[in-house]
């Protein structure tokens, strides 16, 4: 027993009973579950049940109330899905924060919203607009203080805009929502005063705590794409460089299952990105970043994930970069990637690995 | 225990032979799914829930290196999804929502009512007997953090426990 927890030792003993007596009541499966791994007979079982999930899946697709347009809008020219059907799919998850584009939205998704949710909504009247709905979004933590705001779009396109204000390195993250158009997954960093650094998708992670905005894999992703860090002020270069992910291996080191998240240090990590270490009269190194994003919330992560390859997915496809993103999202239970804007449509290889 | 990781893809010549999924099972199942029923209070979520982990574990079986242990982190990661989740909805009424019935234990309220993070630090800790550093290995925090989830953890129940 350690010192401090001495003190407590009435309470200790009695924690042990009552866990162990709930610990009893555990129902134990008499077998693993059946995978590949189970030899032959098993995998005929497996490769059997998968089929019949797969024909399952696709009644209860074509039976499902909702977005049935997906399967017969062209994605190129009607954006009809997308951002606001996977952000609807998050709360109505419980997921805590939305964010979408306000068309989407309006057309398509607005009435899967919980009325009793609240709402702070800023619907445009045209392209350019945005929305974001949710208020509680304001409370995600110390780097997204008092102030964010909802800007335009900088051009015609459809896009979500999140401005992070931390005095005077405010920071603007842009994520074009409509990349599918034009086959060019775009995320924009710009500071206050509106210095604009443009970053080609390519494994870019950035992450404010409850928001995480991910650019996950672009077209770039795989060849190792170089950002144009050059505008960007060096904290924020640390930053975006400590996080991206140019190796679908190295990613799943950062980002596997075992992700307890420290809310806290991950908000910590975001307070020393954007004005240095506390303390330290330095910045910190990418290597504690990473330690730091190590930590942050999985809910968060696998969020920012989804809002990242609504960004990315279009240009990406075909990547193996994004493949193997998508797959291991797939394994975290990231299912409600249905709504993917592909231009390949949802009978992609990447649609269907979420059904 | 070992802390656990996953290997780089290449591996090597020399790597120790990767143990069974059965046998892992046999010697771990019962462990995790008493370690997953103390976290969602569900036996059969619980049970759900280390199925689901041994699938997700599977697909990279032969990269990881301390099944016993990923498994373990898994699990406890999941629950600790599902405790949030559970949070979520209940601030936000929504409809989807099930009714989770109450544990029969005054004390055991008490640990569901913590932080879902010090919650499983207190039930590594008291259900697993692990000591601290294994916790913090699991659960990837650094140890001082642990001790910080405890401390506060023993506290508050002994507060809520006085007369």
């Amino acid at each position: 027993m350690n010192e401090f927890e001495s003190e407590f030792g009435d309470v200790q003993t009695q924690l042990r009973e009552a866990l162990r007596r709930r610990a009893d009541t555990a129902r134990i499966p008499t077998e693993p579950p059946a995978t590949s791994h189970g030899g032959p007979g098993r995998r005929v079982l497996a490769v059997a049940a998968a089929a019949i999930a797969l024909v399952g899946g696709a009644l209860w697709w074509s039976q499902r109330p909702g977005p049935q347009a997906i399967t017969t809008v062209d994605p190129a020219t009607e954006p009809q899905a997308g951002a606001g059907g996977i952000v609807a799919e998050l709360w109505e998850r419980g997921l805590p924060l939305l964010v979408a584009d306000g068309w989407t939205i309006e057309s398509y998704a607005w009435d899967r919203i919980p009325p009793e949710l609240p709402r702070r909504v800023a619907v445009g009247p045209g392209p350019g607009e945005i929305a974001v709905v949710d208020e509680s979004a304001a409370s995600f933590g110390p780097v997204v203080p008092e102030s964010w705001e909802i800007r335009p779009a900088p051009d015609e396109r459809r896009s979500l805009t999140l401005v992070v204000r931390r005095g005077p390195d405010a920071m603007t993250v842009v994520i074009n929502a409509a990349a599918w158009t034009d086959q060019d997954a775009v995320m924009d960093v710009r500071t206050a005063d509106g210095h604009p650094a443009r970053l080609d998708a390519g494994g870019a992670l950035i992450a404010v705590d409850r928001v995480a905005v991910a650019v996950t894999a672009g077209p770039g992703a795989s060849a190792g794409s170089s950002f144009s860090f050059d505008e960007i002020p060096g904290d924020v270069r640390a930053f975006v460089e400590a996080l991206r992910v140019t190796d679908p291996n190295g990613f799943a080191a950062a980002a596997a299952p075992g992700l307890p998240l420290d809310d806290q240090a991950f908000g910590a990590a975001l307070e020393a990105l954007v004005e240095g270490a506390p303390g330290s009269g330095r910045l910190p190194a990418p290597a504690d970043l990473v330690e730091w994003v190590r930590g942050t919330d999985q809910d968060a992560l696998t969020m920012g994930l989804v809002i990242g390859l609504v960004c990315s997915v279009p240009a990406g496809s075909g990547d193996p970069a994004v493949s193997e993103l998508v797959r291991w999202l797939a394994e975290q239970g990231a299912s409600y990637l249905y709504d993917m804007p592909t231009p390949l449509g949802p009978d992609s290889e990447l649609c269907r690995t979420f059904r | 225990m070992r802390r656990t990781r996953v290997l780089p893809a290449s591996g090597s010549a020399s790597a120790p032979a990767v143990p069974g999924v059965e046998d892992v099972w046999r010697a771990h199942a019962e462990r995790l799914c008493r370690l997953a029923v103390t976290l969602v209070d569900d036996p059969d979520e619980a049970a759900e829930l280390v199925q689901d982990a041994f699938v997700a574990v599977q697909r990279r079986w032969s990269e990881v290196e301390d099944h016993p242990g990923y498994l373990t982190r898994v699990v406890v990661n999941r629950a600790i999804d599902r405790q949030r989740q559970r949070r979520r909805r209940r601030r936000t009424r929504l409809p989807r929502e099930t009714a989770v019935p109450p544990p029969a234990e005054p004390l055991l309220l008490l640990v569901d009512s913590l932080p879902p993070v010090r919650r499983a630090v207190v039930v590594l800790r008291y259900e697993q007997d692990l000591g601290l550093a294994e916790i913090a290995d699991v659960l990837e925090l650094p140890l001082g953090t642990v001790k910080s989830h405890l401390h506060r953890a023993l506290a508050a129940l002994a507060e809520e426990l006085k007369p």
